[in-house]
């Protein structure tokens, strides 16, 4: 049975046509959809900052037989790199490591009150080839004599100091970068930077280029970098996060190339490559990942010596820095305290009690105990810490303890560091 | 959502009209539904598209069986470019800054002729395809704040089955390969230098290599329709 005519069906599917077309050719509700790619990016301006980069100075006798040489701000080494000095004649290209006597002063805070620090001086005298000591709170100083490195000291032009891996070796190419700290062989400072046989490629470090831009995004730091100088021989720049009231720090990682090659400039001290010039890195890229940035005040990036492994602190050789932005700071936690007990047979009063960064030796809160051996410190920011105890008229510390202060969640939804009790020991 | 509907509609409201078998010196109407896999280059999401062709069979070449037509066909999808293969672009609203990909709908038509060579086994027909013309593709006028189109030339080659349901309807199962040539991706960017993001700048994977001919595979239901049937000796299939 013929339920519609032929037109009728013509007729229908013209109708549906159009009704489709129409409804075709109509625009989305939203033009252009934009679809949000992870967390808001939370921006950090690095600027430059004002560093405190390794130096050195020598002092040569008269008779130009005996030299000293005084380190400052050496920066921590990574597992396996050593600092050396050699000494080297440019016209000959021959060379001798710098070997001789190494006193190496540590300078310690300890706190004798509250309100009170007293600095704590040791001194460790040896024979060395190498100088494997760093940190701001060191003075080393180095004695070479003629008889140290069996031939005299005014038979060479040049006094050079590597980060290396591989102590003892003497072999410089006539064009390959050498050292970071170097001088003629006279009295004066050394200049930081890249030293060479070659006097081209010879290249003080000074800051250039800019941070074009940093951000967190998420847990990461991204950051990208113009035209800054290569680092000096044997140094790399790196990315720390550091806080001074806890005295942690945490390594966030090295420079690369730019998306999407991303390669590593750990070797932009001497390599040659893309984003490469003589003397410069044209752009730079740091992407790594972070942990719980809001527990730190500042992040830095650094001069960092190479090794096998990552620096132990961050260098205070720093390039670029900038605070934590209040976006990320603002999440830390409110502080929490610390109350505590001093027992034991001696004097219970005026006891020092003060708290480091767990595994670090600078005090950051300090008080004294009172004629019940109790304490209180009010303001402690969450963090991993070691209370320790020095007794009254005492100079070493007799007990510690290490704690945690955890971030706890408030009624109104806020966090602040949970309250913790510690009892100490008097011996 | 509308994008499925479309093709849907179409199908129900032309079953029950379309359809047929070859027939010597006449038109046989088709109305395709059907789904195009843009090619990886085209950064373009797959969608659905309708379109229409019309071909008309030539008299009996005496190519042992085979039938031969010529015609012209007619397609539209609305597929939307796809965010990823674009520059992210930064909202930056003080310290805080968003990344996003934008996309853009895009209204896309191919036309052209075809030929066509068949054979037909009873109610079933094996048939392949090929021809030539042009799409035209309009972007988005709003995003682009200008109305803009362009015409590059386009390829087709493909094959099917047919099978005749009666007198003058029947339905296609076809496939085709849709080749856009002289592709012009960058084209289809909606967004604006000044806003891309320079921050975290391998925040996506590279976006395919581009190339200048794109294949796309078209898969459709083809609902075709012998107008003015009556009266037209059939000697290949048999009506019941």
């Amino acid at each position: 049975m013929r339920i519609f005519s032929h037109r009728s069906r013509v007729a229908a599917i013209g109708l549906t046509a159009i009704v489709l077309g129409a409804l075709a050719c109509s625009q989305d509700d939203i033009s252009g959809p934009a679809s949000q790619i992870g967390p808001p990016l939370l921006d950090i301006e690095l600027q430059p900052a004002t560093p405190a980069n390794p130096s050195a100075n020598v002092a040569l006798n008269a008779a130009r037989d005996t030299m000293v040489i005084r380190f400052a701000n050496l920066p921590p080494l990574p597992s396996g790199t050593v600092y050396q000095v050699v000494l080297v004649d440019s016209a000959s290209n021959s060379a001798v490591v710098g070997s001789g006597q190494l006193v190496v002063t540590t300078l310690q805070n300890r706190p004798l009150t509250r309100d009170s620090v007293l600095t704590d001086t040791t001194a460790d005298t040896t024979a060395a080839t190498v100088i494997d000591a760093w940190g701001g709170n060191r003075q080393v100083e180095l004695t070479i004599t003629d008889a140290d490195i069996g031939g005299s000291i005014a038979a060479y032009s040049h006094v050079v100091v590597v980060a290396t891996t591989t102590p003892g070796n003497t072999t410089i190419g006539a064009d390959e970068p050498f050292g970071f700290l170097s001088r003629r062989i006279s009295s004066g400072n050394l200049t930081f930077g890249t030293w060479s046989l070659n006097s081209a490629v010879r290249q003080p470090w000074v800051i250039t280029g800019s941070s074009t831009n940093a951000a967190f995004w998420g847990d990461e730091f991204i950051a990208n970098f113009e035209r800054i100088l290569r680092p000096p021989h044997g140094f790399q720049y790196v990315a720390w996060m550091i806080d001074s009231r806890t005295d942690i720090q945490q390594r966030i990682g090295g420079l690369t190339t730019p998306p999407p090659d991303r390669r590593s400039l750990v070797n932009a001290d001497v390599e040659d490559g893309t984003f490469l010039t003589d003397v410069a890195i044209v752009e730079g890229y740091i992407r790594a990942a972070v942990e719980s940035p809001d527990n730190y005040q500042r992040l830095v990036i650094t001069l960092e010596p190479k090794g096998s492994g990552p620096a132990p602190r961050a260098s205070t050789a720093e390039v670029f820095a900038a605070n934590i932005p209040t976006s990320i700071s603002s999440r830390h936690a409110a502080p929490g305290r610390l109350a505590g007990q001093v027992t034991g047979s001696g004097r219970l009063d005026s006891n020092t009690v003060f708290l480091t960064g767990r595994g670090q030796t600078s005090p950051v809160l300090v008080n004294i105990t009172d004629a019940s051996g109790k304490f209180l410190i009010r303001t402690v920011p969450v963090g991993d810490y070691t209370v320790n105890l020095i007794p009254f008229g005492g100079t070493t510390i007799v007990d510690t303890e290490d704690i945690t202060i955890t971030a706890v969640e408030r009624p109104d939804g806020s966090f602040a560091g949970d309250s913790v009790f510690v009892t100490l020991n008097l011996p | 959502m509308r994008q499925y509907l479309i093709p849907a509609v179409v199908a129900v409201a032309l079953s029950a009209t379309a359809g047929a078998a070859q027939v010597p010196n006449q038109f046989t109407v088709g109305a395709h539904a059907g789904y195009t896999q843009y090619g990886d280059a085209s950064a373009l999401e797959n969608e659905p598209f309708i379109g229409v062709d019309a071909v008309y069979r030539l008299a009996n070449l005496g190519l042992g069986g085979l039938d031969v037509g010529l015609g012209f066909t007619f397609a539209a999808a609305r597929p939307k470019t796809r965010g990823d293969q674009f520059p992210v672009v930064a909202f930056d609203f003080g310290d805080t800054t968003f990344l996003s990909t934008v996309s853009q709908r895009v209204t896309m038509l191919q036309y052209g002729l075809q030929g066509v060579l068949g054979h037909s086994f009873g109610r079933v027909r094996l048939y392949g395809m090929g021809g030539g013309g042009a799409y035209t593709t309009f972007l988005d006028s709003r995003q682009n704040v200008r109305s803009e189109a362009y015409t590059k030339p386009m390829g087709l080659i493909g094959g099917g089955l047919e099978y005749a349901v009666g007198r003058n309807f029947g339905f296609r199962v076809e496939a085709r390969d849709m080749l856009l040539m002289d592709y012009e991706r960058d084209r289809l960017d909606p967004t604006v230098g000044y806003t891309h993001d320079s921050i975290v700048r391998d925040v996506l994977p590279p976006p395919d290599p581009a190339k200048s001919t794109i294949h796309n595979i078209q898969a459709s239901i083809v609902f075709t329709y012998v107008p003015n049937r009556s009266g037209v000796a059939e000697p290949e299939v048999a009506v019941p």
